[in-house]
């Protein structure tokens, strides 16, 4: 120990624990053969390392714990509490132990149940509540509610209840075990209403409804448990908690209601919702909200501002959860199968009536839930019996009433003109179906439908608050609307094509590229079905299906789909055409992407003059236009060119209205990343946080604000201000968390970034983490030819060359190096990144001669 | 209750402060609590069922420490706390045991020390006690890590959030202490430089 430096040690013990176990030793040799003692230091740690994985492997609290109890103290079991004899544990929980427990006295040989509280309780409040409650607890006497018969205290001061035993299976669980088909479950949940009904008859809530305080008996009886209890135990807002904490919370709050987990007022509406949520996961297999590890702020926002997805929705989830047997995977297969039928018809089943009924126990407010536990059981009555329900969907027009509450006046004109709008579409629709006999009338329908339409798109667009940035409530409001299509137009396929890419293109402009995907496909699809291909809707329908495509980096994706919608709208409609202009603004673009600058040019002076012609000079739309053929610039190498081209585009934005600020921010982020690649840093970062302040006005976090995020990273991290760039690095994963663009390349970039952050503030050891996702990450969405996956590796082995973990980092340095190489020829930035790190690896290696190998590579100022 | 939690709060401040003598007052504190708690548990738990011993150290936690006042950091360094002490509270039974057997006493011992008094076991305990003040000296982390997982029963996770470091780089001090561990208590009798040399 003395001679050999113990820091080296542990470094070389690191690094060939990386190495395979059969080539340690020749590894060891052939790196440090030169320093023989520091070889059998290591090799004999390593030799310990593989006999030593049982050694210590089980903590000595226990042992420890056990000596600090010098006397041991007899457990309940055969104790006696009161007349009652204690017989054995059958249960624990939150609030304390329940016992099995028998009359001693033989009088009557009756079994009950003794809830033991847990000490640390406020006991004197409890039992004091308790003597004044307990008359009107036992006063409920019904079949499907558990007795209370006598609490009291026991000698060293636990307060306990005795309640009537009941043996049987929680309520989800019989259900599942006796795979109970839908209708059953419903026959046995309007009976757990009826026993809420008369404890709310009684003036009693419950608080805590949920399915293990529901049990079933052998005979199938429902019974409830703990009514009133919770009361007892929590005079105030049971299911608060401190922010910060979320470990000791005493009751699940999976059932809770929006109410109660605010702390307010709880009613007999509060067990009406907790009834919804038992409903809800008796017909889904799921809980409408996973709260694990969640905090209780967080928990409050879900419960009370966020809509569920409906029970029908949520059967196709795949959630694992975790059980006293181990963690399990809740399937669409696995809940249907303990339905007894099949994922298709248990989806079709709950999809419509029982959907609503749930989700209308379960409203946000109140007073819009069902007025009592028996209007609930009512419903669910007709709904057995085939009546039309009373439950409605969480309407549109209430879902936009609220939308409105919360909005802008200008923005709540125009989607008070949409909803009267579709109010009479659907009204129109409904009528045209009735007179579908009459050919020529339906076509009359169809057309004024059809106008509408176009009126009901133009809203959409001007409610699409493009100019002002992504704006989460109104993309509620879309998303509604984008629900409502398949069954508002079911009979309608033209109005349905029109609506899917009306809204489609508000999600495009709303940057939310999947669903703008999803519901352009399926427009496309229908287009095609309906006029086939030389049709300008089929054309528009491709034109803008490419543009989340390419937002979302799939340019090969995008590429024919654009191609070919550019070229059906130039057969059709060739000049003076906004669409066409449009089409080849993208194609533009995309071909930039590509490389093939002079393509580029070429169509994007084609869709300027056609704007330029439609519109005048100077146009927004024109001024866009030059904004690409900048970035065409910009990308081909004309890096002066390019930034005049810029900052033109910029002065001429600036004096346009306030809504036109968002394309002084979009082109302000391609100057400043032109000038990070230009090492003008200082300018760079003056004109990004430009921009992000014009985003950032709009308050929500969005796609652009991540970009911001993206562009202060790659500034500060390449102008040496490692610091500053973890913090933009870690406020972009932020934001891509929220707007959930967490699972795509521009994601893995910025956790590159991270890490390479980390990494060069000799903080390599965070930094790995997040290189290896990133890793994971590039490889799930980039193209296997795509540069940025091996850059990212490369970045990987320079982290792990940091960290001295000089084995594993030689072989990912070299791939990754060699596929740079591939990709990018001889020459180019990532690839003398690549090189320089192999450079430095075998400099530390001590081999001059394969670090030689690497230098041609490097970036021409270093080498 | 009475005014315990303030008295935690208040050295966990002191201590993470640097204040001398801090520790040792808290050290004192803690192991009276944590001993009636304990009883506590035991008194609550039914036959056959086990003291869940880290949720015991978690309990004393949540009841002695005022919350609004300690921070995480204070949270953690309460839970490295209560692994030194536990550390300590097997020494001493182990050197107890030690001194017993070289007494010739015939104190019955309780059933738990029984399960203890092989006193392989207890010289083991004690050997690597020495151990790892050893490996302190020249790598004071890494002993801290044995300690915390060992002694403390801390999950990787939250020893990492006790030390200040990564769970990546506990799991490495944890691999390479433990090898240092074993290499230095299986060479006692046979010391492997000797045998290099022979």
């Amino acid at each position: 120990m003395a001679s050999t430096d113990w820091q080296q040690i542990e470094i070389v013990f690191q690094a060939a624990l990386d190495v395979h176990e059969s080539e340690r030793a020749e590894w060891l040799t052939q790196h440090y053969g030169h320093d023989g003692e520091l070889v059998r230091e290591v090799e004999s740690l390593l030799a310990a390392e593989s006999k030593s994985s049982d050694f210590l492997s089980k903590s000595d609290l226990p042992k420890a714990v056990s000596f600090l109890l010098n006397e041991s103290e007899a457990s309940r079991t055969g104790q006696r509490l009161g007349p009652y004899k204690i017989l054995k544990e059958i249960g624990r929980g939150g609030m304390g132990t329940v016992y099995l427990a028998e009359r001693a006295d033989e009088q009557f040989e009756k079994l009950v149940a003794i809830k033991l509280l847990r000490r640390g309780m406020d006991t004197e409040d409890i039992v004091r509540r308790f003597r004044t409650e307990r008359q009107i607890l036992a006063s409920l006497e019904h079949p499907h509610i558990a007795r209370l018969i006598d609490g009291g205290m026991t000698a060293d001061g636990l307060p306990y209840f005795v309640l009537e035993y009941i043996e049987g299976k929680p309520l989800d669980q019989y259900c599942d075990e006796h795979k109970l088909p839908t209708a059953e479950r419903l026959r046995l949940f309007r009976q757990v209403c009826a026993a809420v009904q008369y404890a709310h008859q009684n003036l009693i809530v419950h608080r805590d409804l949920k399915p293990s305080n529901i049990l079933v008996t052998a005979t199938g009886e429902p019974k409830l448990l703990d009514f009133g209890i919770a009361k007892l135990l929590n005079t105030d807002a049971p299911y608060t908690v401190a922010p910060t904490e979320t470990q000791s919370r005493l009751m699940t709050p999976d059932y809770a209601s929006p109410e109660q987990v605010r702390g307010r007022n709880i009613t007999t509406a509060s067990d009406v919702y907790s009834l919804g949520v038992v409903l809800y996961r008796l017909l889904s297999g799921h809980a409408p909200y996973r709260f694990a590890q969640l905090s209780a702020l967080e928990i409050e926002r879900l419960v009370c501002d966020t809509d569920p997805d409906r029970p029908s929705a949520a059967i196709h989830r795949v959630e694992e959860i975790t059980t006293k047997e181990g963690a399990t995977d809740i399937t669409p297969e696995s809940v249907s199968k303990s339905h007894n039928e099949q994922p298709d018809t248990l989806r079709r089943l709950l999809q419509g009536d029982l959907d609503n009924i749930v989700l209308m126990a379960m409203r946000k407010e109140p007073e819009r839930r069902y007025q009592s536990a028996a209007q609930l059981a009512d419903d669910i009555l007709r709904y057995l019996e085939g009546r039309p329900i009373n439950a409605r969907a969480n309407t549109f027009s209430y879902r936009a009433e609220k939308f409105l509450k919360r909005n802008r006046l200008g923005v709540a004109a125009a989607l008070l003109v949409l909803l009267t709008l579709v109010g009479g579409m659907v009204a129109t629709t409904w009528q045209a179906r009735v007179a579908a006999r009459q050919r020529d009338q339906a076509r009359l329908e169809k057309a004024r439908a059809e106008q509408l339409n176009t009126f009901l798109q133009t809203i959409l667009s001007a409610a699409a608050p493009v100019e002002r940035g992504h704006d989460a409530k109104v993309v509620d409001v879309i998303d509604d609307a984008a629900l409502r299509i398949d069954t508002d137009f079911a009979a309608q396929p033209e109005l349905r094509a029109q609506a899917l890419l009306s809204i489609g293109n508000t999600y495009r402009t709303l940057g939310l590229p999947d669903k703008a995907e999803k519901m352009l496909r399926e427009a496309l699809k229908l287009n095609l079905e309906l006029y086939g291909e030389e049709n300008a809707a089929t054309a528009l329908s491709m034109i803008y299906l490419s543009d989340p495509l390419m937002t979302k980096r799939k340019e090969s994706e995008a590429e024919p789909f654009l191609t070919k919608g550019v070229e059906i709208e130039r057969r059709l409609l060739p000049s003076r055409n906004k669409d066409l202009a449009f089409g080849l603004r993208n194609l533009g673009e995309l071909y930039t992407r590509k490389g093939a600058y002079e393509q580029a040019k070429a169509v994007l002076q084609e869709s300027l003059s056609m704007y330029d012609e439609m519109l005048g000079a100077n146009n927004p739309d024109s001024l866009t236009v030059l904004l690409f053929m900048a970035r065409t610039k910009d990308l081909s190498g004309d890096a002066a060119g390019a930034e005049a081209m810029y900052r033109e585009v910029i002065a001429a934005f600036r004096p346009m209205p306030k809504r036109y600020e968002n394309r002084v921010a979009l082109t302000l982020y391609n100057l400043g990343r032109l000038l990070t690649k230009e090492r003008r840093y200082d300018e760079a970062l003056s004109a990004i946080h430009e921009a992000e302040n014009i985003y950032q006005k709009s308050g929500d976090a969005s796609i652009y604000t991540f970009y911001g995020k993206c562009h202060l990273t790659k500034a500060y991290l390449e102008s040496g201000n490692f610091a500053q760039a973890i913090v933009e690095a870690q406020a972009s994963l932020d934001i891509g968390r929220k707007i959930r663009v967490d699972d795509s390349s521009d994601y893995a970039v910025q956790l590159q970034l991270l890490g390479l952050a980390f990494t060069r503030s000799n903080r390599a050891r965070e930094g790995e983490g997040y290189l290896r996702q990133a890793v994971e990450l590039a490889k799930t969405h980039l193209a296997s030819g795509d540069i940025n996956t091996p850059a990212i590796e490369s970045a990987l082995g320079e982290c792990l060359m940091a960290q001295n973990k000089l084995g594993e980092a030689e072989p990912i340095l070299i791939q990754s190096f060699e596929r740079l190489k591939a990709i990018q020829g001889g020459k180019g930035l990532s690839l003398g990144f690549a090189a320089k790190r192999l450079v430095t690896l075998y400099e530390k290696f001590k081999k001059p001669e394969l670090a030689a190998k690497y230098q041609p590579f490097l970036p021409e100022n270093q080498k | 209750m009475d005014d315990k939690p303030k008295d935690v709060t208040r050295m966990l401040l002191a201590w993470s402060a640097g204040k001398t003598g801090a520790e040792e007052s808290l050290f004192q504190l803690v192991y009276d609590e944590l001993k009636r708690i304990a009883r506590q548990y035991l008194r609550k738990e039914s036959e056959g069922h086990t003291l869940q011993p880290t949720a015991l150290v978690h309990e004393a936690y949540m009841r002695m420490v005022d919350q609004t006042r300690v921070n995480w950091q204070n949270r953690a360094q309460f839970y490295g706390v209560a692994a030194t002490m536990m550390r300590r509270i097997l020494v001493n039974h182990a050197r107890g045991l030690a001194a017993e057997k070289r007494g010739g006493a015939t104190k019955r011992l309780s059933l738990e020390e029984a399960s203890f008094s092989q006193a392989d076991n207890a010289s083991d305990l004690l050997a690597l006690d020495e151990a790892l003040t050893n490996l302190a000296k020249f790598d004071e982390r890494k002993s801290r890590v044995v300690e915390l997982l060992y002694f403390g029963g801390l999950e990787n996770k939250e020893a990492a959030e006790v030390l200040g470091v990564s769970e990546k780089t506990v799991q490495r001090d944890w691999q390479m202490a433990r090898s240092w561990l074993y290499r230095e208590l299986s060479s006692d009798t046979s010391d492997p430089t000797a045998l290099a040399g022979a």
